[in-house]
């Protein structure tokens, strides 16, 4: 512990005199060595291999924004390892001054990320669900290997349980589930990811979606429903889950219930929309009902999402 | 370790503070010897390797540093033809398949000078859901990213239909077609009827450029192309009251073209980013209408016999938006950030006429000859979060959002179905559309309090505030409290409980005040004092995103890790929506969702997992079933209500691996998922008059097992195999479809498809080769 305070107080007194930023051209000659120095004993063959980083845009010595870049190497990261590099042999080393283990605490872990990320779509991170629940970037992220799964855009039939959906859903099993129903997205095929939908590092608006709402996020894909419309439905104007859930349903096209039963919760006038659907309306029933097989209500009235068709206020042009 | 092994020794130990700052500062002052001096203290005792052996652990060490390409080429069997089994990936025909895959990354080496990089890669690409990307650039300095994709929709492979010409817009039926009143009795329908594939085919190219600029400037471009190209299901219906429509499924195409654009310029430093954005969306549909020949004779009520009905399409639309974020860092650990934008929906696609029939009575014209649609939307998001103290967190945040419809409102003399004459002005079916505006307020403040031993109690309050046009409520308003708990006191257990409740109410619920929003003025004079009378839904029903609720949820999750090697979790979630003023409507709405998965590491090269969740959806809903010929008789009579319980119960469960063993040289990978879904409806408490001989509906259950096996064996540093094994059975039993044939139902001729159930297998071989 007194050797922690010392290097400390050593930085300390460096930081007084330098101040932020300033790190003369031959101090950064001292921190490259001192990355070598890391590299001397944190390679392939440990537990947690490190070198595959120089692969990837952080290990870039030639972008002045990188770490290596900068001249702080694996300082830039994980602060000032003196103390961690002097520890005496058979002792336990000091630790770093920034701790990356899953259970240390997220803040100061971030704080070495956001030091050049906070901008873009990281800008509402501070106050955002995850961060809130702290969150560790690293919870998610990996720096040191060759390709950060979270950013892997893999369909290939099978390896979608490594990439980045997997990763969502250690924390979110219910859209695990959801997933596997007959009516989902295509997140197991690889072709979508949870990121074409969410911003996970934070938004202000709802379920941390990437558009400002969630009708915006929707049209990203589906800009045929976007209109306006001259006729429009009220709820799929408004909301596009007033009547669809997102992330995988029992009912056909992602609806949340099944219809007749769905649309007769806003529709009660007289005549088809009250009417009791029963069994009776089935194939084997008394009196086979078009208003509940096959597309039910859609077998006349397919325009739910609006038209523009000048005799279409039914939703049937 | 692979290189050398150190041993650190500390030389020097300064014991006082003051002598250690006086130390650093000395250290810059004084440098580069006294960092030279300074390092002198250290004591790399390095072991003693042979010359040889430290050449090749640093070529192996240079060329860890470099990344790999490969190159995939396998060849696929498949067991099965199924639309379903294909879906978003291509493989919907049985036989073999080709399959390759490429990663040619080539960049600088890490230290040099000009960090280039051209990385290629190809995924898919001997199927329909390929994949193509390029990444080219300088880092720091300049990207251009292209990226190719295709998408690939099956619906169905068994539509069944009399119609030709699927693909366009304009279908015929089959010469010799004779007409009846209803599908049944179609004389030629069974000869005629032909299976059609319903799908569809995204294709994507998206471009982007990004430049780095001086003072701290960026600039991102980005361009994406979407063609959508294919047939979906629609209907098309002649006739429209009084029991008088005809109907037929049909194959509409798509033929969709989407551009979008970005521009977005950015900037940051320590203290404060901010971004400036536009964005637009242009929407483009190729098919404008979709006519269709009529299959039916007249029906009573229709006063012409049409030959075609037609309807249109998704009318062409734009949308632009400019946006602003921004973010800067306050004193107390706070920062303050901001998005607004602002945003036009425009649409103004010419008008059909209001029939293709020409022998209808319609002499009003259309009020306009093109629609002009156009929203404005604001969106204000301001969140202030601050950390005055060590153990406190304050956090507000502010939410704006405003759509508002300004397009044309207008009387439109619309025609029936096209067999029903116009009529006049005063007619109900003299409609005015209803631009829907929507504005909402939302202002929410959270506190957390650490209360030691890594515990944290948090809670907030929320009010919401929305106001709509046209709308049986002008304004609704919630109010939202939420408390709870998040806990890490040992290492091995974490803990999270929240509890949510939220009020909604609005003001005056009228029944009536959408309904006559859309009729014309003209129309609504005639009515005269019985306007107070008049009502189309039943008056007693509530639509639940408007009506008065209750809500309570609670979520609670369960990390333990009772051994370095184990990591067990538990979760619930369960939401509770009371609609206890509704009468007529949705009453009650419950979900619950509870899962456990557990992880297991037994050693550095294997991984294991299995998760189980089940949920649980309910929704308690009453009608009332009325006549629009004895309204006010039938909604006395209470023996006309009826009740649907609506339960969704759905058990998912999995298990898998991964294991590399052999240095390395063998990797295996195991999946295993089943699911079963089963819905339940049951309306038995409906008595006389409703009586019904049989209320209950049969179970629509799925049943998915999907596994997967894989192992990659590697020869060597540049070639390795892997032998994939796929296997998916499913089954639906959906009620809405099992029996269904074209002519079951009367008035609509239906598609007959046929319920989903295939057991198909996936067996691959391909080879990689490797390259660094």
């Amino acid at each position: 512990m007194k050797r922690i305070e010392t290097a400390l107080a050593v930085a300390a007194g460096a930081l007084l005199l330098a101040g932020p930023g300033a790190r003369p051209a031959a101090a950064e000659e001292t921190w490259l060595a001192a990355d070598q120095k890391c590299l001397e004993c944190h390679d392939e063959s440990g537990e947690k291999p490190v070198l595959a980083i120089f692969q990837t845009p952080h290990g870039m010595k030639g972008d002045s924004r990188t770490p290596f870049g900068s001249g702080l190497g694996c300082a830039a990261c994980h602060g000032d390892g003196t103390a961690h590099m002097r520890s005496a042999d058979g002792e336990e080393r000091a630790p770093l001054e920034v701790v990356f283990k899953p259970h240390a605490p997220a803040g100061p872990k971030n704080a070495a990320c956001l030091e050049c990320h906070e901008g873009g779509s990281r800008m509402h991170w501070q106050g955002s669900a995850h961060e809130v629940n702290d969150t560790a970037c690293s919870d998610c992220h990996q720096v040191h290997a060759s390709e950060d799964p979270m950013l892997v855009k893999d369909r290939t039939p099978g390896t979608w349980r490594h990439g980045q959906a997997e990763t969502c859903f250690s924390c979110h099993p219910q859209q695990r589930a959801q997933m596997h129903r007959v009516s989902a997205h295509p997140i197991k095929e690889g072709v979508m990811r949870c990121s074409d939908c969410h911003n996970t590092h934070g938004t202000i608006g709802d379920a941390q979606l990437t558009a400002l709402t969630v009708n915006q996020t929707c049209y990203d894909c589906h800009a045929e429903k976007r209109g306006p419309f001259l006729w429009e439905h009220q709820p799929a104007r408004e909301d596009c889950g007033t009547c669809h859930v997102p992330h995988g349903s029992n009912h056909p096209a992602l609806l949340a219930q099944r219809a007749p039963f769905l649309c007769q919760q806003c529709h009660m006038a007289s005549f088809h929309p009250s009417t009791a659907y029963t069994a009776d309306g089935l194939p084997s029933g008394s009196s086979p009902d078009n208003h509940l097989l096959s597309r039910n209500c859609m077998n006349c009235h397919p325009e739910v999402h609006g038209t523009n068709h000048p005799s279409g206020p039914r939703f049937t042009r | 370790m692979l290189l050398h092994r150190i041993r650190t020794a500390f030389v020097s130990t300064p014991s006082s503070l003051a002598a250690s700052l006086l130390a650093g500062a000395l250290l810059l002052v004084a440098a580069p010897d006294a960092r030279a001096q300074d390092d002198d203290e250290f004591s790399f005792e390095l072991e003693e390797i042979d010359p040889e052996e430290q050449a090749r652990r640093d070529a192996l060490r240079e060329r860890l540093m470099r990344p790999t390409s490969f190159v995939d080429l396998g060849v696929w069997w498949n067991s099965r033809d199924d639309f379903k089994w294909g879906d978003f990936i291509g493989h919907e025909d049985s036989g073999f398949e080709v399959l390759g895959a490429v990663d040619l990354d080539f960049r600088a080496a890490w230290d040099a000078e000009l960090p280039w990089y051209a990385r290629t890669r190809g995924q898919n690409l001997g199927l329909r859901s390929r994949f193509v990307s390029g990444e080219y650039g300088i880092q720091g300095l300049v990207g251009l990213d292209i990226q190719y994709d295709e998408i690939p929709h099956y619906e169905t492979e068994s539509f069944f239909t009399p119609y030709r010409g699927t693909g366009g817009g304009f279908l015929t039926l089959p010469g010799g077609w004779v007409r009846g009143a209803q599908p049944a009795t179609f004389p030629t329908l069974a000869a005629d009827l032909r299976s059609q594939d319903i799908q569809h085919e995204r294709e994507n190219l998206r471009t982007s450029l990004s430049l780095v600029l001086p003072l701290d400037l960026e600039m991102d471009f980005k361009w994406r192309r979407e063609v959508k190209d294919g047939v979906k299901i629609t209907s098309g219906i002649l006739g429209s009251t009084g029991g008088n429509p005809r109907a037929a499924l049909l194959p509409e195409p798509v033929d969709y073209t989407t551009d979008q654009g970005d521009v977005t310029l950015r900037w940051g430093n320590d203290t404060g980013q901010v971004e400036l954005g536009y964005h637009i969306s242009l929407f483009n549909q190729h098919d404008e209408t979709l006519t269709w020949q009529n299959a039916f004779l007249p029906a009573g009520g229709w006063d012409d016999d049409p030959a075609f009905g037609r309807k249109g399409t998704a009318p062409d639309n734009q949308f632009h938006q400019i946006r602003f974020s921004g973010g800067v860092q306050l004193p107390l650990t706070s920062r303050f950030t901001l998005d607004v934008a602002r945003g036009w929906m425009i649409q103004d696609e010419t008008f059909l006429p209001f029939t293709i029939n020409p022998d209808l009575m319609a002499p009003v014209p259309l009020p306009n000859s093109d629609f002009d649609g156009r929203i404005e939307s604001t969106v204000i998001n301001a969140r202030f979060d601050s950390r005055p103290f060590e153990r406190l967190r304050f956090r507000t945040s502010l939410r704006y959002d405003d759509r508002n419809n300004e397009s044309s409102r207008d009387v439109y003399l619309y025609v029936p179905g096209d067999v029903v004459d116009q009529g006049t002005i005063t007619d109900a079916i003299a409609r005015v559309n209803r631009p829907y505006s929507y504005e909402l307020f939302e202002s929410r403040t959270d506190l957390t309090v650490d209360l030691g031993w890594r515990t944290k109690l948090f809670g907030g309050y929320e009010y919401e505030e929305i106001e709509r046009d046209y709308s049986e409520v002008d304004q609704t308003h919630e109010h939202i409290t939420r408390v709870g708990l998040r806990s890490q006191p040992i290492r091995q257990a974490s803990l999270r409980v929240e509890w949510e409740h939220a009020e909604r109410f609005g003001e005056d619920y009228d029944g009536r005040a959408s309904f006559l929003a859309g009729l014309s003025p003209a129309h609504i004079a005639t009515l005269g004092p019985a306007i107070l009378d008049f009502f189309e839904n039943h008056p007693l029903l509530r639509r639940p995103f408007l009506t008065d609720r209750d809500r309570d949820r609670y979520t609670a999750a369960l990390q333990l890790m009772p051994h370095e090697m184990v990591q067990i979790g538990f979760s619930a979630d369960i939401v509770d929506d009371d609609f206890e003023d509704t009468t007529i409507g949705l009453l009650r709405r419950r979900g619950q969702i509870y899962s456990a998965d557990v992880s297991v590491f037994p050693c550095a090269d294997l991984a294991l997992h299995a998760f189980y969740t089940y949920e649980d959806y309910r929704t308690k809903q009453r009608g009332h079933s009325f006549r629009g010929f004895a309204a006010a008789a039938d909604q006395a009579n209470l023996n006309r209500r009826w009740l649907a319980r609506d339960t969704d119960s759905v058990d998912t469960a999995g298990a898998g691996f991964d294991w590399t063993f052999l240095d390395g040289r063998i990797e295996l990978d195991g999946d295993y998922v089943y699911t079963r879904a089963k819905g339940t409806i049951d309306t038995s408490t409906i008595s006389p008059p409703l009586a019904s001989s049989d209320p209950n509906f049969p179970d629509a259950e799925t049943h998915l097992h999907g596994a997967s096996v894989g192992a990659r064996f590697r020869l060597n540093d540049m070639l390795s195999f892997r032998l994939g094994y796929y296997f998916e059975k499913l089954d639906v039993d959906d009620w809405a479809f099992e029996n269904v044939e074209p002519a079951t139902v009367n008035n609509v001729l239906l598609d007959g498809r046929r319920e989903t159930e295939y057991t198909a297998h996936l067996i691959g071989l391909s080879m990689r080769l490797e390259y660094r």
